[in-house]
Order: structure tokens, then C-alpha cells, then sequence
């Protein structure tokens, strides 16, 4: 079993985000953490736990002791297995060696970064609170304390960000020897700050210069020994995430805590995201999830657009299940893809290529229903 | 009612210069609708006719009239088409009249209609009462509109009537004019039954009904008629009249006009122009001229929702059943699926047909490109007519095409001869002579192949004349002319729905500027596609979409899984709105924005 656990806390809001998320609300953490642990002792999680992913807002603004709390509610529930991954994102700028120590005695053994970018006028424009020494002072701090799978998280397509800066930024972050990078594209949400900006103007890089971006990234992280193995996600030496793997593979996992959302047995439950309300309904006797069922075909719809952005891909008999469901016939596409060299198949799996990835959206809209 | 008593008539104008208004006030003041109960232009009974300006089918009212005299008359107005493409309908409406009111806007003075449908009314030898309509607006200019009379339809100035409908003025004076000056009808009721069908219409009670101008004999309940062109016998049912209300009678006899009921199912079994009479006591002869009214112009109309095809199919036949003008028979498109090719008398018919089927039948449509119906002689010595491109037959089995040509007359302001000229000029006109109404208006004649109209002819010329130009024609026949088909292909495959024919010397302008449009319209694909519009196998024109390079290379996390795949689900149901053409997916909207071209 997978559990994923939600931290809303942030000591400021990035204009591009729309996580569940709220600044300047550290003085709730004691009481969330209880509400937290609450739900999980509440719940019918069954373990071992193969991975835990700290997931937020901020989880890196959890005390030690809170963090401690919450594992060891999860351990006690569910247990863990022997080589549990236990992931938590962090914010270079609320942590130190100390701290990171703290966590990584807890049971922490992989933590992600959010860098995002190396230049300060961007980081400045995206509303981050660090700049990049601290990227470097983090990542040396994690080694310190004892951390052998640290990703860091750069972003591109960012406003005001060219080829060149984005060059560097991936530079130098794999100068600084994470065994993991994620890519992530800027994708404008809704209501954001950022939408507001670009619906006034802002502008954001061409479609082609993004595309430049990410084919440049491609090939040099190839180069520097990293593996693509999702469409935003490069590891080294098979350091991949877990967790996240688990997910694209159509795994069970749960998710606690305001904002989080997990599938169980083909029913998608999802919390709300006010963080009171929450608290207050797990006071009064439980959390109200809001559940989604899942029908066979969902299912294996969700299995072919989650597996085809993994090089796990999608297996023959995956692809065939799923066009058994919907009456379909899916050869004469798969074999359009795959002439068009989107598509591989090697041994029974369909994997989308690097070629594929950057229009993956294009090929799911043709492949499924 | 004796012959004596009687005066048919019509109404005769251009477009906008009254007609109806008139009509409204001859009744109004006979008292054949009390003023409170009139609804403005009560003869036109469809809205689009009314928010148009112009009548589409012609209908006939019963009123009377106290003359100055003394003697009560009883008058049958029947309303005509205006428009050039019911010129037919207007020739058998005329036949069902002794006099016509030729309508002339006092500030507008003749126009193209005017003209035509004067010369048409002259040719039946109809008595004719110029009437200067709108004489109270400050714009009015009466000596001209005498003077062009005089020298473009050889009507003495002294005989037009001065009036202004809106204003009741004159109203009068025209109602005694008819009296006076028209003759009543001639006939005899002893004769065996003679009657013209100049127009019909169908109720949903009734079946068809015919209105019929007797000219001899007498029609009554029980009549065995037969319809001497199609050869159909109908018992007749119902008789009666307008007034403007719908009245049953007890018989029409010669001389008179009123509406005939025989539960006729199908309009086309009562055509236009046909003659009835008794079969057990035959009239000798039918009245001449009568003649199959033709489609000119075609299109293939296809439902956007392909789900809406049925409905269209009804709709289009319950059209049908009121307007035997409009043909239809089903055309499939591997780019718009089903759909049905239309016929059309002319460029107006073709509009108010799509107009009505969008507003009354809640459809949306998808028409193509309006093609005219060309002559093909093929080497075999077969001859074919062929309304729809993708009929046309390999070029090597073709000999000669030949395409329908026009007489077309313009009356323009004198300032604005050049730019007509140029134009006309563009589509392959030929000049045939320029003649002036007075010192400022001219009558520019050309040839004109008709496929050059049907395009946007009317657009431009009213731009080009700053809405100054009026336009009628008539068909004068087909003509050899280099006439080529273009395809258009999309990733080398033909897109048959934007196939056209055109002259060799527009063929590349026009496939170009399709090509160029739809690499506007047709979003990146997966992969490049080429647009290419060739004529055979031979390319005039080539563009290239470019591949897409990306599209959302985002971050799917857990909590992301139900919103990407409804997202994914969303856009697939966008995908399904699209046609698929050598598998590129277009937009409707692309086929809508390229039908639009222009050349």
C-alpha cells in the first residue's frame, strides 16, 4: 500500500500554484497534525506500507516532533515495509542540517527540492522565497544528514525565462549530483495568480521555444547519465520515485489530510480544501470523502494515460483489455505511432518515445476513447 | 358577379420600393380589414419575408370596391415575387392579371427589378399604372422618375399616379385608376373549365391548395380537374377565396381567382403555370407557356451534429411541400458525412432555404460552395448535366463543358459605371451595352457566366456601388468555357466536400486561396501536413501545417488523475466534432471559414 499525506502549509503562495495551500497558517500545524493522525487512525488502512509521500504545500515546515506523530501513526496502523521509500518535499530555505537529520532519523530517505530555477529575477517573479545558494546549501546539508535519493524540482516555460537560463539552471543543478531531477513544464491553472498576470498581458515563452527547452534538456541529462522514465521525471542509477511510480502504475494508494486525494479498491475518494473545515469534521467524529467509482473501463482508460508517460509503458495485453471495453480497434493507431516513431514496442510493451513525450497528450487523445 | 365588375391586378416594384405597404392600404381603405385588426404588410406571411422586404410567394386577396361610379367592384389583388430569382412565378402571376401598379420609389426611381418586371408585364400585355410611391419623403424626385419611365419603358410621365402608402395619399386615385384604365376579365362560362395554377401553397389541413385565375368555364365542389401538364386528376374539395381571411365559395367562374382545395398531397403535382380543367368536358388547349421550373443554382447542405441528419430530411421535405422550386436528394461526403444536394432557383431561393431551416427547424448547416449545373458532352457523344463537382467524370472521357451564361442588367448611378464594369469585367462578362435612364443612372448589360454570380457577385457590387446597384437577370443558355475541377487534398488525400469547378483562369487563385486558409484554420497535427489544391494530378497550389511541437508537458501527480482524464475525455469530445481526412482532424469551423472564401 501507498499513502500519501497532505501538508498545506506554506510561509508564502508561488503565483503559479494551485495546490491546496495556505500561507501564514503555521500556528494550526499542532492541530492539523492531530486531525491528521485522526483520519489515518479512523480509516481502513491496510499496510505494510510500501511508500509514504509527504506531499504539500510545505512539508519541510513540519516540525520534527509533528512528523514523528504522524509516522508513527502510520506505523502503527499499517506498518511499513522493510524498504519503505519515504518522501517529503521541502523548500531549500526552512531547512538545515539539523532539521534534515531529524528527519532523516525519523524514517525520511528521500527528499525532493523545490529549486525551480537558478536565476534570482526569475525565483523573484515566481514568488519564491530562495534563491539559489540555498538550493546549494540544502542539497550539501541533505548529504550531510545522511541522504543517499534527493531530487530537485527546476521548472521551464517560466515567464522571463530563456533557452540560456534554463540551460543553466539545469546545469547547474546536476552539478550539484541528485540522483533524480523533475522538469515540470509551467502550466498556467486557473485562478491563480499567474493566469491573472497572463490575462493581463504577461507573456510567457512560445510554444517552440518550450519545446526547445525540453529537447535540450533531453538530450543533456541522457548525456549526464539520467534516464527519462516519465515525462517530467529523470533519475540516475533506477533512483526513481516510488511512490509517483506506483501511482502511474495504477496502484492503490491512499491520501490523507485536507486536499489530498487516493484510490482504493476503484473508488477515487478525495478530500475537500478547506483546512478548518477539515480539521473540524475529523473532530466531529470523521473526515466527509468524496468518492468517485471507478468503472472497469476508467480503469483501464486511466491505466494506458498513466502508463504511457512511464518507460514501463503499457503492455499488449493492457492496451487490448482497454479496447475490449470500449469496443474498440486499436491496432491500426498503436501502428500509426509506432511507424510515426512516437510509439516503441519492445518486449509486449508499448512505450512512448522522447519523440512522443512532447506531444503524449496528442497521441492519448487519439488512443483512448 | 359579372366580368364587367371584375379587375385582377398585381403589384409590381423592385425590392423595398412598397409593394407591400401598398397592398396593406388598398385594403385598409376598402374596409376589407378594419385599421385596428392590420398587421403591417399583411400579405407577407412569413416573417423572414417581412424582416427581408420582399414577398417569397405569391398569394391572392378578394376585396371590393365602391367606385366613383357608384358601382361596387370586386377586385383580386395578387401578389408577386420581386425578386429576380421567381421570375418565372412572376410571369404566371402576370398571366393570372389584366393590369399591373408598377411600384417606383419616388426617390429611388426605376431599378433593375422595375425594369424587369415592367418589361415582363408589357410582354403579357398588361395595362400598366406607373405609380410614384413615397412622394412624401424629402428625397422624392417625381420628374425624374417620369423621365427615366419615359425613356427606359417608353410610359408616359402623365399617367403615373403620385402616391405615398405609408402616408395613405393617392390610394384613391389608384383604386379608380384600376377601374378606369384596366380591363375587366374576358371568358365564358359556358366553355368547358380553363383555369391557370399561378401559385400554390400547403396547409396542413387541406393538402396542397392551388389559387387559380378561371379564363374559362366554371370550378365547383365535385369538379373532376385534371392537371393537363402532370396529367393528375383530383377531385376538387374546397373553393373559396382570401379576403384577406380564408372563405369558402360556392364555384369560381371565369374572370375570377380564388384558391382551389382537392386533397393534393404533393405540391409538384400542381405545378405553376399549369392548366386545369374538367376531364369529363376537356378545354382543347392549355394555356401556353407553361414550363418545369429548373434549379439554376446547387449546394450540398449537411448537418453540423451529423445526429441532426433526419431532422433535416423532414425539414426539408415539409419545405418542399410549399416550395416546388426546391429540390433535394441525398449526398454523402467523406468530409461532412450525410448530407442532401439542394437545388435552388437562384442565389436568394438558395439563402432563404438554409435561412428557414436554421431559424424554423432549429438546424445548423454546413453548406458548400454554391455550383451552378454544367453541360458536359463526353467523348462517348453522351451529354450530362452535372450539379455537383464530384460527379464530374474523368477528364479523359469528357469532350466539351460547357456553363450557363446570363443576361445580366445593372442599373447603376452614373459615377459608379467603372467599378460595375471592372467587376463584371473580373467575372468574365461581357459587355453588351450601356444605356442611360437619365443623366445620372445607366443600365450596364453584360453576359455573364452564372458560376461568376453565385459566388458573392451581389456582396461586391453593392460594395463596390456603395449599395447603389441593383441587379436582374435572366438565363440566356449554356455556353463552352475552359471549366476545370480543382481538388483540394489535405495530406494528399481529396477532401470531396471542397472540390469545385471553375475557369481555367480562376483555378489557381481560388485554390490558393483555399489552401491558405485552411493552413490558417486546421490546427498542428501529430504530424506535417500538406494542403495541396490540384487540377488532376497536377499541383496550382501548396501550403504546410506544421507539425505540432508540444503540447501539455505537465506534472501528473496522484491528485491529478480524475482531472486529467476528464480533461482528456473533454478534448476527445472535441475530437469527435471533427471530420477526419486523411487522418487530419478538421475543425467544422474550417470547412465553414473556407467555404466562405473569396476569390
Amino acid at each position: 500500500m501507498n499513502a500519501y499525506l497532505h501538508i498545506p502549509f506554506c510561509t508564502s503562495i508561488c503565483n503559479y500554484c494551485d495546490f491546496t495551500s495556505f500561507a501564514g497558517q503555521e500556528s494550526k500545524i499542532v492541530a492539523y497534525v492531530d486531525a491528521l493522525c485522526s483520519e489515518i487512525e479512523g480509516s481502513s488502512l491496510e499496510g505494510p506500507l510500501q511508500t509514504v509521500y509527504f506531499g504539500g504545500g510545505t512539508p519541510s515546515l513540519l516540525p520534527p516532533e509533528k512528523l514523528e506523530q504522524i509516522l508513527k501513526t502510520l506505523e502503527g496502523k499499517a506498518g511499513f515495509n522493510p524498504s519503505v521509500e519515504i518522501s517529503m518535499e521541502a523548500n531549500p530555505e526552512t531547512v538545515d542540517t539539523e532539521r534534515l537529520k531529524s528527519y532523516r532519523d525519523l524514517g525520511v530517505n528521500r527528499l525532493s527540492f523545490g529549486a525551480q530555477a537558478f536565476q534570482k529575477e526569475i525565483l523573484k517573479k515566481m514568488g519564491r522565497g530562495h534563491e539559489w545558494e540555498r538550493v546549494e546549501q540544502a542539497t550539501q546539508d541533505a548529504r550531510k544528514a545522511g541522504f543517499h535519493n534527493l531530487n530537485l524540482d527546476l521548472m521551464f516555460g517560466l515567464a522571463g525565462q530563456t533557452l540560456e537560463m534554463f540551460q543553466e539552471s539545469v546545469t547547474k543543478a546536476a552539478s550539484l549530483k541528485p540522483e533524480h531531477l523533475s522538469l515540470y513544464a509551467l502550466q498556467v491553472e486557473e485562478g491563480t495568480p499567474l493566469a491573472k498576470q497572463v490575462a493581463e498581458g504577461l507573456k510567457l515563452p512560445s510554444e517552440d521555444e518550450v519545446a526547445d527547452e525540453y529537447a535540450w534538456a533531453q538530450t543533456y541529462l541522457a548525456r549526464e547519465g539520467f534516464e527519462q522514465y516519465e515525462v517530467s521525471n529523470f533519475s540516475k542509477l533506477r533512483k526513481t520515485c516510488l511512490h509517483n511510480w506506483n501511482i502511474w502504475r495504477g496502484k492503490d494508494y491512499w491520501g490523507f489530510g485536507v486536499g489530498a486525494v487516493g484510490t482504493v479498491g476503484g473508488v477515487r475518494h478525495s478530500h475537500g480544501d478547506d483546512l478548518m473545515d477539515y480539521i473540524r469534521q475529523v473532530n466531529q467524529g470523521g473526515v466527509i470523502l468524496q468518492n468517485e467509482f471507478l468503472s472497469d473501463g476508467v480503469r483501464a482508460m486511466e491505466k494506458l494515460m498513466l502508463g504511457l508517460r512511464t518507460q514501463e509503458g503499457v503492455s499488449k495485453a493492457e492496451v487490448e483489455q482497454y479496447a475490449q471495453a470500449y469496443h474498440l480497434s486499436y491496432l491500426d493507431k498503436f501502428n500509426r505511432f509506432l511507424k510515426n516513431g512516437f510509439l516503441s514496442l519492445r518486449d509486449g510493451q508499448y512505450r512512448v518515445t522522447s519523440k512522443g513525450y512532447f506531444v503524449l497528450n496528442g497521441l492519448l487523445e487519439v488512443l483512448v476513447v | 358577379m359579372s366580368l364587367e365588375h371584375i379587375r385582377n391586378f398585381c403589384i409590381i416594384a423592385h425590392i423595398d420600393h412598397g409593394k407591400s405597404t401598398l397592398a396593406d392600404r388598398l385594403l385598409e381603405f376598402t374596409g376589407a380589414i378594419p385599421p385596428r385588426e392590420m398587421r403591417a404588410q399583411l400579405m407577407d406571411q412569413m416573417d423572414l419575408e417581412r424582416e427581408r422586404g420582399i414577398t417569397i410567394k405569391a398569394k391572392a386577396v378578394r376585396f371590393f370596391y365602391k367606385a366613383k361610379d357608384g358601382l361596387k367592384y370586386e377586385m383580386n389583388l395578387i401578389d408577386t415575387p420581386g425578386h429576380v430569382d421567381f421570375n418565372y412565378e412572376v410571369s404566371r402571376s402576370l398571366k393570372a392579371c389584366e393590369g399591373a401598379l408598377l411600384l417606383i420609389d419616388a426617390s429611388q426611381g426605376v431599378e433593375a427589378q422595375t425594369l424587369a418586371n415592367a418589361f415582363l408585364a408589357i410582354d403579357q400585355n398588361l395595362t400598366i399604372i406607373p405609380v410614384i410611391n413615397k412622394i412624401d419623403l424629402p428625397a422624392a424626385d417625381v420628374e425624374r422618375c417620369k423621365k427615366q419611365m419615359e425613356e427606359s419603358l417608353a410610359l408616359p410621365g402623365e399617367d403615373a399616379i403620385l402616391a405615398s402608402a405609408k402616408e395613405g395619399l393617392g390610394i384613391e386615385d389608384i383604386l379608380e385608376a384600376i377601374v378606369k384604365r384596366v380591363p375587366h376579365p374576358t371568358g365564358n362560362v359556358e366553355k368547358p373549365l380553363k383555369a391557370l395554377i399561378f401559385d400554390s401553397m400547403y396547409d396542413i389541413y387541406r393538402g396542397v391548395m392551388i389559387f387559380v385565375r378561371v379564363l374559362d368555364g366554371v370550378v365547383q365542389k365535385g369538379t373532376k380537374m385534371k392537371f393537363m401538364a402532370t396529367g393528375k386528376i383530383f377531385e376538387v374539395e374546397e373553393i373559396g377565396v382570401f379576403k384577406p381571411k380564408m372563405e369558402k365559395a360556392e364555384k369560381l367562374s371565369a374572370g375570377e381567382v380564388g384558391y382551389v382545395a382537392a386533397n393534393i398531397k404533393e405540391v409538384r403535382d400542381a405545378k405553376v403555370g399549369d392548366t386545369i380543367t374538367d376531364e369529363v368536358n376537356p378545354t382543347a388547349e392549355a394555356m401556353p407557356g407553361f414550363k418545369d421550373v429548373l434549379p439554376m443554382v446547387f449546394c450540398g447542405l449537411f448537418p453540423i451534429d451529423s445526429e441532426d441528419y433526419d431532422h433535416l430530411k423532414e425539414a426539408l421535405s415539409k419545405l418542399k411541400l410549399s416550395d416546388a422550386a426546391l429540390s433535394y436528394e441525398p449526398e454523402t461526403s467523406v468530409a461532412l458525412s450525410f448530407g442532401f444536394r439542394c437545388g435552388f432557383l437562384g442565389l436568394l431561393h438558395m439563402e432563404i432555404v438554409q435561412e428557414r431551416l436554421e431559424r424554423e427547424y432549429n438546424l445548423n448547416l454546413i453548406a458548400t460552395a454554391p455550383s451552378v449545373v454544367y453541360k458536359v458532352k463526353k467523348t462517348d457523344g453522351e451529354t450530362i448535366y452535372v450539379d455537383n463537382p464530384t460527379k464530374l467524370p474523368n477528364l479523359t472521357l469528357v469532350d466539351i463543358i460547357e456553363e450557363p451564361y446570363i443576361d445580366a442588367k445593372i442599373i447603376v448611378p452614373a459615377d459608379y459605371i467603372g467599378p460595375v464594369m471592372t467587376l463584371c469585367q473580373e467575372r468574365r462578362g461581357a459587355h453588351k451595352n450601356t444605356s442611360f435612364l437619365d443623366t445620372t443612372r445607366a443600365v450596364v448589360t453584360y453576359e455573364l457566366p452564372l458560376a461568376e454570380v453565385v459566388m458573392d457577385f451581389f456582396d461586391r457590387l453593392k460594395s463596390c456601388t456603395k449599395g447603389y446597384a441593383s441587379l436582374d437577370y435572366e438565363p440566356i443558355g449554356y455556353r463552352a468555357g475552359n471549366i476545370v475541377k480543382v481538388d483540394i487534398l489535405l495530406n494528399n488525400e481529396v477532401v470531396d466536400a471542397l472540390s469545385f469547378m471553375v475557369h481555367q483562369d480562376k483555378s489557381e487563385i481560388r485554390g490558393r486561396g483555399i489552401a491558405e486558409k485552411l493552413k490558417e484554420i486546421i490546427p498542428q497535427q501529430l504530424f506535417e501536413v500538406p494542403i495541396q489544391a490540384a487540377i488532376g494530378g497536377k499541383v496550382i497550389a501548396r501550403e504546410t501545417v506544421r507539425a505540432r511541437r508540444k503540447d501539455v508537458l505537465a506534472k501528473c501527480y496522484g491528485g491529478d488523475v480524475s482531472r486529467k482524464r476528464k480533461l482528456l475525455e473533454k478534448q476527445k469530445e472535441g475530437k469527435k466534432r471533427m471530420k477526419s481526412v486523411g487522418s487530419v482532424e478538421i475543425p467544422q469551423e474550417a470547412f465553414l471559414a473556407v467555404l466562405k472564401v473569396e476569390d
